[in-house]
């Protein structure tokens, strides 16, 4: 019974101890492709010019991603520093994630930052909130993370959606409720995420971090809803097959 | 010799266009040297452009739109100069 309750109060202790240390958090995440490759998945199989793909599961597990956040701010971005001009690194960054994602759970603001060829785009979105909580468990990084499970539903087309299920892992002991990409509003940083054809993992974290910068977007520049940024995507779409079709008469 | 020149032409054009390779290539064997001739084939750059767009709108529609311009320039190459027509 002593022995018992010695225990519990050195685990009191040491969770306390994780917490004192943890106004602020330093992520770092890898990624790899959930079925073993990208390279040999159904779709790039079926493509009829395979070797456009040749190399992106090379260039995935080089992708380096990193997650900032006190308690209420969290910064998710893919680190500078990558080659992104090469063909490979860019399809690889496409499956992986490309967005930057700035929470700020005091005012409610979630914007996600799309940078495609030198033009920036401030998307704000709605948070995915209904996740599925399970007792399954495992161990990441020494720490002990629980499974939950999320449907996401994605747009692909003007009225074609697409759904499938996110799996996170999150840790209670890691007290902010954030993790890669925009998933977070678990009781626990998320540690593993997989999110269709990528799976992230936490292989660094810092939980002394005295300083974060970078936490808070400028809001100076204009900000759009997920519904304004589905129409330039539809104009920009139809823009390139007027132009391929174009083409493709001139022969 | 205006095949000749021709043939230096596409050659000196379409060098630095990697992709443009596997869509259409001819064989010239001249002065018993084999020499491949690349043709542009407008059809085949659209039809790759569109393969990577089917490739990639299921994971992110937006950036599938940049890739499938980016793959379609890359397979055109420079714009075009006489004695081709775009």
């Amino acid at each position: 019974m002593k022995f018992k309750f010695v225990s519990f109060i050195i685990i009191i202790l040491s969770y306390s101890n994780i917490f004192s240390q943890s106004d602020n958090i330093k992520v770092k995440y890898k990624v790899l492709a959930s079925e073993g490759s990208l390279e040999n998945s159904e779709m790039v199989k079926n493509s009829k010019v395979p070797e456009l793909y040749k190399g992106i599961d090379n260039a995935l597990i080089t992708l380096d991603y990193e997650l900032d956040a006190n308690k209420t701010n969290a910064h998710f971005y893919l680190k500078e520093g990558l080659s992104l001009n090469e063909k490979a690194t860019r399809i690889a960054t496409i499956f992986a994630g490309r967005d930057e994602i700035y929470i700020n759970k005091t005012d409610e603001i979630f914007i996600k930052v799309k940078n495609d060829n030198g033009e920036k785009l401030f998307i704000s979105y709605v948070p995915l909130k209904n996740w599925s909580l399970t007792n399954e468990s495992k161990d990441i990084e020494g720490f002990t993370c629980y499974k939950a499970t999320i449907e996401k539903t994605v747009r692909i087309k003007k009225d074609v959606f697409k759904t499938h299920t996110v799996t996170a892992w999150y840790c209670p002991t890691i007290p902010f409720s954030f993790g890669p990409k925009e998933y977070g509003d678990l009781p626990g940083i998320i540690l593993e995420l997989q999110d269709n054809k990528v799976t992230y993992i936490a292989y660094k974290i810092d939980l002394n971090i005295s300083k974060i910068n970078n936490l808070v977007i400028d809001l100076k520049s204009k900000i759009i809803t997920e519904g304004e940024f589905n129409e330039i995507v539809d104009s920009k779409t139809k823009d390139l097959f007027d132009k391929l079709d174009k083409y493709s008469e001139k022969k | 010799m205006k095949k000749f020149m021709f043939t230096a032409i596409a050659l000196v054009a379409f060098s630095s266009v990697s992709l443009a390779e596997t869509i259409s290539a001819e064989e010239v064997v001249k002065d018993n040297k084999s020499q491949v001739i690349i043709k542009k084939d407008y059809w085949g750059c659209a039809a790759i452009a569109s393969n990577v767009y089917d490739v990639i709108y299921a994971i992110d529609p937006y950036a599938a739109q940049i890739e499938a311009d980016s793959a379609f320039n890359d397979c055109m190459g420079p714009p075009c100069k006489p004695p081709f027509k775009c």
